[in-house]
């Protein structure tokens, strides 16, 4: 059940990442062409709107493969000196504390997206972006983020109610090549 | 505040509950603890407007800039080329190791990632030739602190988006102390 599941996460991130890559490519060649115009005194006009809101959905997309691959910074220094029990209790304490963040910041991002469609509001900008079009793919990278924190916490605590602790350990940080789970 | 806010920090940090995430606990604990104001309505749009932001989209930017050099061999061949060069000195492939890290931090703006490049093309070679691996990984972390000194610096970029500096100006302060620093570091493993 845990590898499906985790499976899941992990087969959604990498259609992500090549989506989200593909978008910054998409935002570079932008901006190149708009510093180019710049030069010959003309320019697009929006390209810093449309960066900023690119860097949003950027960052929101990208934190569940953040977290698949280990990459949300933690200070092992206790950590790796202490016994077997007391990291279990650090990883899960880990993977709660961050199920608890990314769930409160969904549930505290949907009234931003709510007000926006409500109120049909558009950006205060040249471009006049109506905000839901921006809004509700973000708050979607945050619920995907909250949604896989949620996976990755069960299925730690099912590992661990199987007895398989170095497994559960390895989902929340590098073990060596031989006890990682996918 | 700031008594309880520092022992929070450390200790949430000691616990290795990751960095960001350890920031958000503490600045709940002020809403809940330190003030009349319900902080946490303001939650979401903060989120949306701090992350919405033209300035930092440099950041993923520069991150691609260095995936894409590690990737396609040039970091690999920049220390390759170095080696030749420095190498005859005292201390020999350490002095690449610092070199490297100093040419990919012109082209990096992440401490860590410097140090991960120069690592994944550098420690086979200290095996291999028998350097002491503890020197020679201590040179490459010490380069690696070139990353965020050497322009472009990811972390200036955050300064400068955080005190509404100007980002080219803190990047060329920071290019004479990142090549002495790291013509320090060659002196030293003289």
């Amino acid at each position: 059940m845990e590898s499906h599941a985790l499976r899941f996460v992990e087969g959604g991130n990498r259609l992500i990442v090549l989506v989200l890559g593909s978008i910054l490519g998409l935002c570079v060649a932008l901006v190149i062409v708009d510093i180019t115009l710049r030069k010959f005194g003309s320019s697009l006009g929006g390209t810093d709107e449309i960066s900023g809101y690119v860097m949003a959905l950027v960052t929101a997309w990208g934190m569940s493969y953040a977290l698949i691959h280990h990459a949300h910074i933690r200070i092992e220094l206790l950590l790796s000196r202490s016994h077997v029990m007391t990291q279990i209790t650090f990883d899960g304490l880990y993977l709660l504390s961050l199920t608890f963040v990314t769930t409160l910041i969904v549930m505290k991002g949907w009234p931003v997206v709510e007000k926006s469609l409500l109120n049909q509001s558009t950006a205060n900008t040249p471009l006049e972006t109506p905000l839901w079009w921006v809004q509700v793919p973000w708050f979607l990278g945050w619920t995907w983020f909250a949604l896989s924190c949620w996976i990755y916490a069960i299925c730690f605590a099912v590992l661990l109610f199987k007895k398989r602790a170095t497994q559960a350990s390895g989902l929340t940080r590098k073990l060596s090549q031989s006890d990682q789970i996918l | 505040m700031i008594p309880f806010l520092s022992i929070a920090l450390l200790s949430l940090l000691i616990l290795s509950i990751s960095v960001g995430i350890v920031l958000f606990l503490l600045g709940l604990s002020i809403d809940a603890l330190f003030t009349a104001f319900p902080l946490n309505k303001a939650l979401g749009r903060m989120i949306w407007s701090s992350s919405n932001s033209a300035t930092l989209i440099a950041i993923p930017f520069f991150v691609l800039l260095g995936e894409i050099l590690v990737r396609s061999g040039v970091a690999a061949r920049t220390y390759e080329a170095l080696d030749r060069l420095i190498s005859w000195l005292p201390g020999g492939l350490v002095h690449a190791n610092i070199a490297t890290a100093t040419m990919f931090s012109a082209t990096s703006g992440s401490s860590v990632a410097t140090a991960a490049t120069v690592s994944t093309v550098a420690m086979p070679q200290a095996r291999r030739l028998g350097y002491d691996e503890k020197l020679f990984s201590g040179a490459i972390a010490a380069g690696g602190t070139l990353g965020i000194m050497i322009p472009p610096s990811i972390n200036l970029i955050v300064y400068g988006f955080l005190t509404q500096s100007s980002i080219p100006q803190l990047f060329l302060a920071g290019l004479i102390p990142g090549l002495l620093l790291a013509l320090g570091f060659i002196l030293v493993t003289l």
